[in-house]
């Protein structure tokens, strides 16, 4: 099975909206260890919240259902973001790498994910490199 | 969840020991929405050749956010980035460590995080964070 259709690099997802509310906010910041009241009212979410965000079928990808590492994160802020705000998430496949050996073959996945405001501004661009370990007598993990 | 940081003055490095405990991670798959069985099922942990579950890579990267912005009560985050490279077994006391790497005096800052094992050397999770101040 191929991970990802080349043919669809830089595809945007169909935009999903979210309104983050502070239930979701709080039980999220709670499970990082912050204290429950720590994001009451207009104070900005915590830095890797917009994971939660998930976007719709990103257009060319298809992950198999267990066994992806994730292999690296990176997060640029803009705007920031807060308790009562409409954000819109579209998610790409930047880039895919397979290296091929005789134990299957390992696919490095980029892919995009951006929050952005109502008007447009981007609030968070968070990037993930995926490792798909496929094929051989049995999958890998580090 | 434990841990313990050394109060006091702002300093340009901080560190500390935590541990994350399994129902930490339990807690984390359902805030985010990720319930990969590597996070969840030991049986299902080991058939991708793991020792049993693991933390997600992003419980573990929002801990270390938690961990540098609570000692930078003015800071605003610009780019935050982490390298995963090893697992991360619940239960297991880990050791973290915060250093400032540059300051321009302009109210910006780089800030290099490192989590390893409490026992060992090796090196978990290596993270990079850009701050502003103030």
């Amino acid at each position: 099975m191929a991970v990802v259709d080349a043919s669809r690099l830089g595809e945007r997802s169909a935009p999903r909206l979210y309104r983050i509310t502070a239930e979701a906010v709080a039980e999220f910041a709670a499970a990082l260890g912050w204290p429950r009241d720590s994001f009451e009212a207009a104070a900005e979410v915590p830095p890797t919240f917009a994971v939660s965000l998930t976007p719709h079928p990103i257009p060319g990808l298809q992950l198999p259902p267990a066994g992806v590492i994730h292999g690296e994160q990176r997060f640029e802020y803009g705007e920031p973001l807060r308790v009562g705000d409409t954000v819109s998430v579209t998610a790409w496949v930047a880039e895919a790498k397979t290296r091929r050996s005789s134990r299957g073959s390992t696919t490095f996945v980029t892919v995009v994910n951006e929050v952005r405001k109502p008007d447009q501004r981007l609030a968070v661009r968070a990037q993930a490199v995926l490792v798909v370990n496929e094929g051989g007598e049995e999958a890998t993990a580090p | 969840m434990r841990e313990d940081a050394s109060p006091g003055t702002e300093s340009a490095e901080r560190s500390g020991e935590l541990t994350i405990a399994r129902q930490a991670v339990r807690a984390y798959a359902q805030a985010a929405g990720d319930f990969n069985p590597i996070h969840l099922d030991d049986d299902a942990a080991r058939r991708f050749g793991l020792p049993g579950i693991i933390a997600h890579g992003m419980l573990v990267m929002g801990i270390l956010g938690r961990l540098l912005l609570e000692g930078l009560p003015d800071a605003r985050l610009e780019t935050f980035s982490a390298r995963f490279r090893a697992v991360v077994q619940p239960d297991r006391p880990l050791r973290w460590l915060a250093r400032a790497e540059e300051r321009d005096g302009q109210g910006w800052e780089r800030w290099q995080l490192e989590l390893r094992a409490a026992d060992s050397t090796t090196l978990l999770v290596a993270a990079k964070a850009t701050v502003r101040r103030g």
